[in-house]
């Protein structure tokens, strides 16, 4: 075997050659980081968004969209009579009629933007156990509570959306009173109404949905029996796992999108690396001769070819990463449903990994066998 | 010691049976009692009047049979429960309609007028003694399927109101 000395000495021969390597094998890398991280991103948002616990009831017929779903006012009261296994604490049940239109939020002097709203009940904190008042207190007529990233949502600053700011909303003007987060999930970046102002706001006499939480996920079998036995209230009950997992299955073509883009950029920044591999390879034949004649089999020299390239990728890698790690980790994304953090993760480094290896040996083989398949002799005579 | 080992030994499956026992009766809660077999009708009647046809003419707590379709919505057989929706047989589904599979789900009868559909559906359900629905599946069961045409011999229930029948079976057939 060749000592491991020579592949790292090779690799400073030409430092030029050597730096366009690397940063080539960065750009590769980061950009499979980058598509990693905004579909482990927006995937991880919308599984995080659903409980396994909870069930939500919508309109026969709009199962893929709570927007356009509505169901009867009394619904509500009649689910919590008639579903068993109901979840409560201190005597209330975990039952929540909400309100969801996607409308034109602002905030004074800025202008107006698309951002979910959810008009709700205090009760809708028994159901959604992730959300969390963080101060302020749960809003009177004429205010509203807004979720911990949905400045990201309106494209303003953060301290725009304090309490005791505004918001306008179709014309009218509401405090905040109160800022929430609900960990990972979309409701972070919703703007949460008394049900009865968003109601009267947008002219509707029905929810959009009713959500109830079960003390047994196994349970849902009875939210079922509850919608045939009340078949007049054209319900269906979706589990909330189920309608988020359903609604990234929607977002799919868009991560495929991703990741095509990244593959399609890396596929032709691969095919430079191999052009530049095969000139350098080339340029090293009557060396790589001589190493056999001095007695270095075949499989040793490909070997330290391997190393050179594998070091140049694992350089590259972790450049990629760092960069990866400055740029893209904790920067949020917004898209319809909600705001999410591209985050790196343990799996998107080891995909990172993976390419880099991919690349340092699948790439090495072509360049050097081309150089490696000659015979000793004539490999010698060339160049 | 060896003793204790052949002990420990014979006891584990006897363990193992009782835990996964107990598994299976927590899956569902607040559900009748009752046996998995007898769903199906011994001797089902040659001729059946349809669903609305017998709703009409139904007394409460009086045994009648009626024919129908499992369908008139996406999923019409209840997991879990010995519940299922038919819908009469007045009611068009998709595959009746000449377009070969031009809907996915032709027995939720979606092309069929809204208000027709809701005035010609029944909850079919099997109850047990304490009159809460039975926890089974009659997909496993007795091989029911969306779409299946069934005879159904059972009683209105008390709970019962005008647009929202519930029918406490007694017995169906799947008609091939």
């Amino acid at each position: 075997m060749l000592p491991f000395s020579y592949a790292f000495r090779n690799l400073l021969r030409e430092p030029g050659k050597f730096l366009q390597k690397i940063i080539g094998s960065a750009l590769v890398i980061f950009l499979i980081l980058a598509a990693g991280a905004f579909n482990s991103g927006m995937r991880g948002l919308l599984l995080a968004s659903g409980s396994p616990n909870n069930i939500i009831f919508l309109g026969a017929g709009s199962e893929e969209s709570v927007e356009r779903s509505q169901i009867p006012m009394q619904s509500e009261s009649m689910i919590q009579a008639g579903v068993r296994g109901i979840s409560s604490r201190a005597g209330v049940a975990a039952v929540s009629g909400e309100v969801h239109y996607n409308g034109l939020l602002a905030v004074p002097g800025s202008e107006p933007l698309q951002g979910l709203t959810r008009g709700v009940t205090p009760r809708a904190f028994e159901v959604h156990r992730e959300a969390r008042l963080l101060d302020g207190q749960w809003p009177a007529s004429g205010e509203v509570l807004v979720g911990r990233l949905a400045h990201h949502l309106l494209g303003v600053d953060e301290r725009d959306l304090t309490i005791g700011g505004t918001i306008v909303f179709e014309g009218e003007t509401f405090r905040i009173s109160g800022r929430f987060d609900a960990k990972g999930t979309v409701m972070e970046s919703e703007i949460w109404f008394n049900r009865s102002d968003l109601m009267t706001m947008i002219q509707r006499e029905t929810l959009s949905c009713v959500v109830v939480r079960l003390d047994d996920p196994s349970s849902r079998a009875a939210a079922d029996l509850f919608t045939k036995q009340r078949l007049d209230l054209e319900l269906v009950a979706v589990a909330e796992s189920d309608y988020y997992a359903s609604l990234s299955s929607f977002y799919g073509p868009i991560r495929t999108m991703t990741w095509l883009t990244a593959v399609m950029v890396a596929i032709g920044a691969v095919m430079g690396g191999l052009n530049m591999l095969y000139a350098t390879f080339s340029s090293r034949v009557r060396e790589l001769a001589t190493l056999q004649t001095l007695g270095y089999r075949r499989r040793a020299v490909f070997f330290s070819l391997l190393q050179e390239s594998l070091l140049i990728q694992f350089i590259g890698l972790l450049m990629a990463i760092v960069t990866a790690l400055f740029l893209l980790d904790g920067l949020m994304v917004q898209f319809s449903v909600g705001t999410f953090l591209m985050e790196i993760s343990g799996g998107v480094v080891i995909a990172g990994v993976l390419t880099a290896f991919l690349l340092g040996s699948i790439g090495t083989i072509p360049p050097a066998a081309r150089c490696l398949g000659k015979p000793v002799p004539a490999a010698l005579r060339s160049g | 010691m060896k003793y204790n080992k052949i002990l420990f030994v014979l006891i584990l499956p006897v363990i193992a049976a009782a835990i996964s026992g107990c598994g299976k009766e927590a899956a569902i809660v607040n559900a009748g009692t009752g046996p998995s077999s007898g769903y199906l009708l011994e001797s089902p009647p040659v001729e059946a009047p349809g669903l609305l046809a017998a709703l009409e003419n139904a007394q409460p707590g009086e045994s009648f049979h009626f024919t129908g379709r499992v369908g008139g919505v996406r999923e019409p057989i209840t997991e879990g429960y010995a519940a299922f929706i038919v819908a009469d047989e007045s009611v068009v589904f998709c595959d009746e309609m000449g377009e070969d599979s031009h809907c996915p789900m032709p027995w939720d009868a979606c092309c069929e007028d809204p208000g027709k559909l809701a005035r010609s559906r029944a909850l079919v359900q099997f109850s047990g003694a304490n009159g809460l629905p039975l926890a089974d599946d009659l997909t496993e069961a007795v091989g029911l399927s969306a779409n299946d045409q069934v005879v159904i011999r059972g009683r209105l229930s008390a709970d019962s109101v005008p647009g929202n029948p519930v029918i406490i079976a007694e017995g169906l057939a799947i008609i091939p």
